[in-house]
């Protein structure tokens, strides 16, 4: 970016000329160079003016000038400038989608984020940095809904596993309720001779319990002492 | 990474090497110059995608707690600072206590057995 920056020569009269006060508006976003344009440059023709590409940068060259090949020219050339304004407009509006993706709950990121753009200084300028970690808040936003959606799924499976009677419920009723259905069909008969099949359900889900509280760091409560028979 | 149960507050923290370097840096922070997010970053190398999401997780579980500065600085943002809770701090030291001991009994060798030639 220097070297290109170095093929242009500001000319040393533009900064106090009655030229640069008419362009003052713009010249807080382009910067004004004295150059030539040469034969090689590719010109674009648009509303307000010409586009004139010069080793690979885009100048802004006013429709009030007429193209020669032959004089210079001032042109107005996007640099750094806009190109912070645009960056730190970009940055705002990644925070502020990061923001609103996190939820309301996480409003105060707004406030954190926008001190983390702000850098050790407070003051840092917008750069390509920067826009990797605005970029990387909205990839938090994202995580953080993603960590609240999988908490709530597991809310209740949560609840099943601390509960005992929960517990024994997910276990026994599945089991019983194929038990049920092998009994109306063989009869008695038909749930001694599938005992063992019958057992594999009870089992496994027995065993997904027991996985689960381990999995999730859950303990049940202890067990109530039995009362002693009066 | 393992993970480790909280024997206080009952949630489940798995101990990344990216929650592990979050920790260390928090728990190194002296207090009068405590960590926030940029730094905290800058210190475990790691991304804002990744850092934070580790500290609202930390949050979640009660290891971490955050203020803001205070006073409000005039020419720039406040800062959110973290540190490490008392609980965060203890059940860190007992995970990585924890740790220490099951690569100890990893690395150390069998007993010979008696009268084996």
């Amino acid at each position: 970016m220097l070297l290109r920056r170095a093929q242009f020569f500001p000319r040393p009269g533009v900064r106090d000329s009655s030229e640069r006060r008419k362009h003052a508006a713009t010249a807080r976003l382009f910067a004004a160079f004295d150059t030539e344009i040469t034969r090689s440059a590719v010109v674009k023709r648009t509303r307000g003016g010409y586009i004139v590409e010069l080793e690979g940068i885009d100048t802004a060259l006013s429709s009030r000038q007429r193209l020669s090949w032959t004089r210079r020219y001032i042109v107005y050339r996007l640099t750094l400038p806009i190109q912070d304004l645009l960056l730190g407009r970009t940055l705002s509006g990644l925070t502020d989608i990061a923001v609103f993706l996190a939820g309301r709950k996480r409003a105060a990121l707004r406030y954190e984020w926008r001190a983390h753009l702000a850098g050790e200084s407070g003051h840092d300028p917008a750069d390509r940095r920067k826009f990797g970690e605005a970029l990387g808040f909205v990839i938090s936003a994202i995580r953080f809904r993603c960590s609240d959606a999988s908490d709530a799924a597991w809310a209740p499976v949560d609840a099943i596993l601390k509960s005992r009677l929960l517990s024994n419920l997910a276990v026994w009723l599945p089991t019983l309720i194929i038990i049920d259905v092998v009994f109306r069909r063989g009869g008695l008969i038909g749930v001694i001779t599938n005992a063992e099949s019958l057992a594999v359900p009870g089992g496994l889900l027995f065993a997904l319990i027991h996985l689960g509280r381990r999995w999730r760091g859950v303990k049940p409560p202890p067990h109530k002492p039995r009362r002693a028979k009066e | 990474m393992w993970t480790y149960h909280g024997a206080m507050s009952g949630t489940k923290i798995r101990l990344t090497t990216v929650v592990m370097d979050v920790l260390d840096v928090l728990t190194s922070s002296p207090p009068d110059n405590p960590a926030w997010g940029l730094r905290l970053c800058e210190q475990t190398g790691y991304g804002t995608s990744t850092v934070y999401p580790a500290l609202d997780r930390l949050m979640k579980a009660g290891w971490i707690t955050s203020y803001w500065e205070d006073p409000p600085p005039q020419d720039r943002p406040r800062r959110r600072f973290y540190q490490l809770t008392s609980t965060g701090r203890e059940q860190y030291a007992a995970a990585l206590r924890a740790r220490d001991e099951r690569r100890a009994s990893w690395r150390r060798p069998a007993p010979y057995p008696r009268g084996a030639s």
